[in-house]
């Protein structure tokens, strides 16, 4: 191994430790902004700390807990050192430590953000280089339409017209839940129940996803192609789609693979719109169903633990930057 | 398809102005504002009736007397929705208009100052990215009430970043160009420099970046009303679909005319946000405004 490359190495491995470190204080940043926003707002903190539905002798157990009549920084100190022991709080509307409450919702959340993030991912970024190579044509135009009207209308109404049409009207798939409630199913019959369940919300994400990322797409490979290097693969006589997939398209990638990340992250605190337009039990729906209990323990919860999600699928999204692009490296194999 | 002069500067506003006049879609979407701007201004005009006042005539379908029919309180569904395009459209512009100022301010600076100012700047700007937006919108709205200023506020703190950024990368490729080097040679002092070369060319992609935020804040706002998290004191398209959910299964009208009156807008919006981008150097930095689902 040369010396230049060794150097390059640690280097990269530096960086790498930076983001590390960068990621660590925006988190910690955030449960500090989480912190604040209970102590801003109007009204007791204790009211925000315990939830609507406490008495007042439990307001009293949280102002002991808290240590409300403490100094500020003392109250912060306390607050951050039970986040960091995993104390989110109790929530009383379910009877359970606010992250017991969280993690209930995550499967059905990820089963629903999972599928549709790959769905679209695929479609879009297929369809996005279809619609560069050949700009302006027919099929460019039909598919930029598509993509303009997918980007402009708002999801929850993307939702209403696919329930109704395919739910209300033609009967083809459930409208609500995740499951039927008034059968015991077992088996391939409830893996069956579910997907029939999870049809529309998917198809719902996926045409809002499928616009963003095909939008994206087309636009960084409207960039690439006129670069040299892809003049150069060309004029060596290569395949038009290995020069389209292989060499423009991992440049072209860069700028969509931070937004896809980005939205991952916060898709991971549950689709709002989707899940409430069709009742799906994820995250997004027990966040809105918080806001109407007045649970502001499972609220505060989740506005944090959405939050950090974002921060780590940005650093891993960093983290494939390099794969992707050989002038950046975070500690791998080669700089 | 670059309208850039031969010395770099960026298009001036007759060219662009004249591209988004040559696309068929975008020239569409100007006319479709204006005919938003209209009946924003004129609502109280052009509503045949008070959209909050009840009356007996409960979910009716559209009529010659209710053309958009009626919702549960027999409220005038037209009205509802001219009303509405006051609301969306004073708070898309109010709050772009502050977050593209902030931006601007933040973005120059860091950009053309560089060094220290740059990079602290920066690290700010990363701290505000951070949060998601719709959530700390959310949140905010629960915890402090949701009125128009609280969720323009919570829009504006956290949509400024994002031009912060599309401005200093302006500025860092500007302040390198023949021009500005010529201005610098002829003794130009830095302010000069910055306002009346660097940001008049770095205009254009300001102007596609508040029209594309004017749209997205649109739709935040529309869904915070839908989750029932709007400000209950004017009629808003967000409320209007709040409401009509539940009679989604019967009177279909009062869901789409609000749902379509929103989309038009974005739509239109959009079109001319991605005329304008196209307008510029096929190689401008794009503007990304994630969505809420």
């Amino acid at each position: 191994m040369s010396l230049r490359r060794r150097l390059l190495q640690a280097y990269s491995g530096r960086l790498l430790f930076r983001r590390a470190v960068q990621s660590l204080l925006l988190i910690l940043i955030l449960a500090v902004i989480n912190f604040l926003l209970i102590h801003l707002a109007p009204g007791d903190p204790a009211y925000y700390l315990a939830g609507q539905s406490g008495d007042e002798q439990y307001l009293q157990f949280i102002r002991a807990k808290f240590a409300l009549d403490q100094p500020l920084t003392t109250q912060l100190w306390i607050y951050l050192s039970g986040m960091l022991r995993g104390d989110f709080g109790y929530s009383l509307g379910y009877q359970q430590p606010v992250l017991g409450v969280i993690f209930e919702r995550v499967p059905a959340t990820l089963l629903l953000v999972l599928t549709a993030v790959s769905l679209s991912s695929v479609a879009g970024v297929v369809l996005g280089v279809e619609a560069a190579r050949r700009e302006d044509s027919l099929l460019d135009r039909a598919i930029n339409t598509f993509a303009l009207a997918g980007y402009s209308a708002p999801s929850f109404s993307v939702g209403h017209l696919l329930l109704i049409v395919f739910a209300l009207r033609l009967g083809l798939f459930p409208a609500q839940n995740m499951s039927s409630a008034n059968q015991e199913l077992t088996g391939v019959a409830y893996l069956l129940d579910v997907l029939e369940h999870l049809a529309l919300p998917v198809a719902t994400l996926t045409i809002v996803y499928l616009a963003q990322i095909l939008r994206l797409t087309r636009t960084a490979m409207l960039n690439v192609l006129g670069e040299n290097y892809v003049a150069t693969a060309r004029a060596k006589g290569l395949e038009e789609r290995r020069v389209l997939y292989g060499h423009a398209l991992r440049n072209a990638l860069l700028p969509v693979v931070t937004v896809v990340g980005y939205d991952f992250g916060m898709l991971l605190g549950g689709a709002v719109f989707v899940e409430t337009v069709f009742a799906w039990p994820g995250l997004g729906r027990l966040l809105i169903d918080s806001l109407t209990m007045r649970d502001y323990p499972v609220l505060l919860g989740l506005f944090l633990t959405v939050s950090v999600s974002v921060v780590v699928v940005n650093f891993v999204t960093d983290l494939t930057y390099s794969a992707l692009d050989p002038r950046i490296s975070y500690g791998r194999r080669n700089g | 398809m670059s309208e850039a002069a031969e010395d770099g500067r960026a298009p001036t506003g007759r060219a662009a102005l004249s591209a988004v006049g040559r696309n068929p879609v975008a020239a569409c979407g100007v006319v479709v504002l204006a005919v938003y701007l209209f009946a924003a201004v004129f609502a109280g005009q052009l509503a045949p009736r008070d959209p909050q006042k009840t009356s007996r005539d409960s979910l009716r379908p559209p009529s010659a007397e209710h053309i958009f029919g009626t919702d549960d309180l027999g409220r005038d569904v037209f009205s509802g929705v001219v009303h509405g395009a006051r609301v969306s459209l004073t708070m898309g512009v109010a709050v772009a208009v502050l977050s593209v100022l902030a931006g601007v301010l933040v973005g120059s600076a860091a950009g053309y100052a560089g060094g220290v100012v740059d990079d602290l700047l920066m690290r700010l700007t990363e701290v505000f990215i951070v949060p998601p937006r719709f959530f700390l919108a959310l949140v905010v709205a629960a915890l402090f009430g949701s009125n128009y200023f609280n969720l323009g506020l919570v829009l504006v703190v956290t949509y400024w970043p994002s031009t912060a950024r599309l401005v200093r990368a302006e500025v860092l490729s500007l302040k390198e160009r023949d021009y500005v080097e010529a201005s610098r040679a002829l003794g130009a002092s830095r302010a000069r420099i910055l306002f009346r070369e660097i940001l008049p060319n770095a205009s254009p992609v300001i102007v596609t970046n508040f029209v594309l935020m004017v749209g997205m804040v649109i739709l935040v706002e529309a869904g915070l009303s839908f989750v029932g998290l709007g400000d209950s004191s004017r009629m808003s398209w967000g409320y209007m679909l709040h409401n009509g959910e539940q009679f989604m299964r019967d009177a279909w009208w009062t869901m789409l005319f609000p749902a379509l009156a929103i989309t038009f807008l974005v739509l239109a919006l959009n079109a001319v946000g991605d005329a304008l981008n196209r307008a510029l150097d096929p190689k401008s930095r794009f503007t990304h405004l994630d969505k809420p689902a």
